[in-house]
């Protein structure tokens, strides 16, 4: 009879150690359900406030005036009528080879390559306040003009009209997380740091590769960019 | 009789030929002699070196002339619309410094430039406005090291990297007999220094 008695209790016991180690492994889990997207966004930070909310799209503004380092800053205009005139310097129509754009944070250089044969090479200027992320990307989308925002306190910015705008996505950077390739008129920096992630470029280099690399278009993915280096 | 006149003609007929030939010939050089005798020697552009704005509206353009120990810089901006070129800059002298132009020479909105001074001793960054017209004083140029040597004596400017915004230049320096690296912004308007916590690589 105490024999019986004992088993039972024995198996009682098992059984809430069970029960107790499954409570536990249901409670982990739910937390790092909990905290993983928190983590993961912390890890990848958004490079634009705007496209991080919702979709980014194409926008023009005329006479409008931006924030830049928390300071007004006069935006200049965009007249669409003109970019017929401009010589697609890049925009070679018989293909060379892959199209695949470098972006190397050591050097501050993007280069963009046709196959072997390097299309064009200049100074960029990367992460300074945020981080460009490395690793494998594509294009996803580019629009000629949009609008961004970020940062906080003294480095705050709300620029519109920011021109030749490349959005690029991969494992490292979630389309997103609005990091882009576009054009510049508010620092003239290039060579050195000083974006919140994105890569900025002179808006002449910026024009030349957004004419030139594709977005994506028929079942094929737009142009690759790799981003490597160690930033400066 | 006959024969006798016709061997007269043809010998003088002859002599008249060669005494034009003769004078020919010794006209050419007194023909040459007219031209001018002296040559104006023509400076010969040695470098030229150019910088598009960022927007690609206007071009700047350095000129580097030498003639014999005197050298000349002209500086020039023009519009790329085709606008006849305003030089803006000119220098002449004998000293070994070197003008060149920055590939982040353009501020922004294109309201100043800014040339590197290369010399044996220290470095110096000249500042215009695009238009040609003076800084107050009459001044033609900023001379950035100068300012700075005046208003932060502690430390040594490394380089002039850019353009923080459209009047903010970015002066990267040391403070002297330190390793402590610090950036200033120069704001063009008020020539002023502003020190900066993060440092500008």
């Amino acid at each position: 009879m105490r024999k019986k008695v004992r088993r039972r209790k024995s198996n009682d016991n098992i059984q809430i150690t069970i029960v107790r180690y499954l409570i536990g492994l249901i409670t982990v889990f739910v937390v790092v359900s909990f905290l993983y997207p928190r983590i993961i966004t912390k890890k990848i930070p958004c490079a634009n406030s705007i496209s991080c909310k919702e979709t980014p799209k194409f926008e023009v503004e005329t006479n409008a005036t931006g924030i830049y380092n928390n300071k007004p800053i006069i935006v200049p205009n965009i007249y669409l009528s003109q970019d017929e005139n401009v010589n697609p310097v890049l925009g070679v129509k018989t293909s060379r080879g892959e199209k695949h754009i470098y972006v190397n944070l050591s050097t501050q250089t993007l280069s963009a390559y046709e196959g072997k044969n390097l299309i064009l090479q200049t100074p960029v200027s990367t992460g300074l306040w945020g981080k460009t992320p490395t690793g494998e990307f594509t294009i996803w989308t580019k629009f000629r003009s949009t609008r961004m925002s970020g940062g906080s306190g003294a480095d705050y910015y709300d620029l519109p009209n920011i021109p030749y705008v490349m959005f690029f996505y991969g494992d490292n950077a979630p389309a997103s997380s609005g990091f882009s390739l576009h054009g510049t008129y508010w620092h003239n920096n290039f060579g050195h740091t000083m974006s919140h992630g994105c890569v900025n470029m002179k808006t002449t280099d910026a024009g030349k590769i957004f004419e030139w690399a594709d977005a994506p278009a028929n079942g094929n993915k737009g142009t690759k960019i790799t981003i490597y280096g160690d930033r400066i | 009789m006959i024969k006798t006149v016709f061997v007269i003609l043809l010998g003088t007929v002859m002599a008249l030929f060669v005494t034009a030939q003769r004078n020919n010939k010794i006209n050419l050089p007194l023909f040459s002699a007219s031209l001018p005798v002296t040559v104006t020697p023509i400076d010969k552009i040695q470098e030229v070196s150019v910088m598009d704005s960022p927007e690609g509206s206007k071009t700047l353009t350095l000129q580097k002339q030498k003639s014999n120990d005197l050298t000349s810089y002209s500086l020039f901006v023009s519009l790329k619309s085709g606008e006849q070129k305003q030089q803006i800059f000119k220098r002449e002298g004998t000293g070994s410094a070197t003008l060149s132009i920055p590939y982040n020479t353009w501020s922004p909105s294109n309201t100043y430039v800014f040339l590197k001074e290369t010399n044996t001793a220290i470095n110096d960054y000249l500042v215009f406005q695009s238009s040609g017209s003076l800084f107050p004083n009459n001044l033609p140029y900023l001379s950035v090291q100068k300012l700075f040597k005046e208003k932060v004596p502690n430390y040594i400017i490394e380089d002039v990297t850019g353009w923080a915004d459209l009047s903010l230049l970015i002066v990267n320096t040391k403070l002297i007999g330190e390793d402590k690296k610090v950036s200033f912004w120069f704001d063009i308007p008020s020539q002023s220094f502003i020190p900066l916590g993060t440092y500008f690589k």
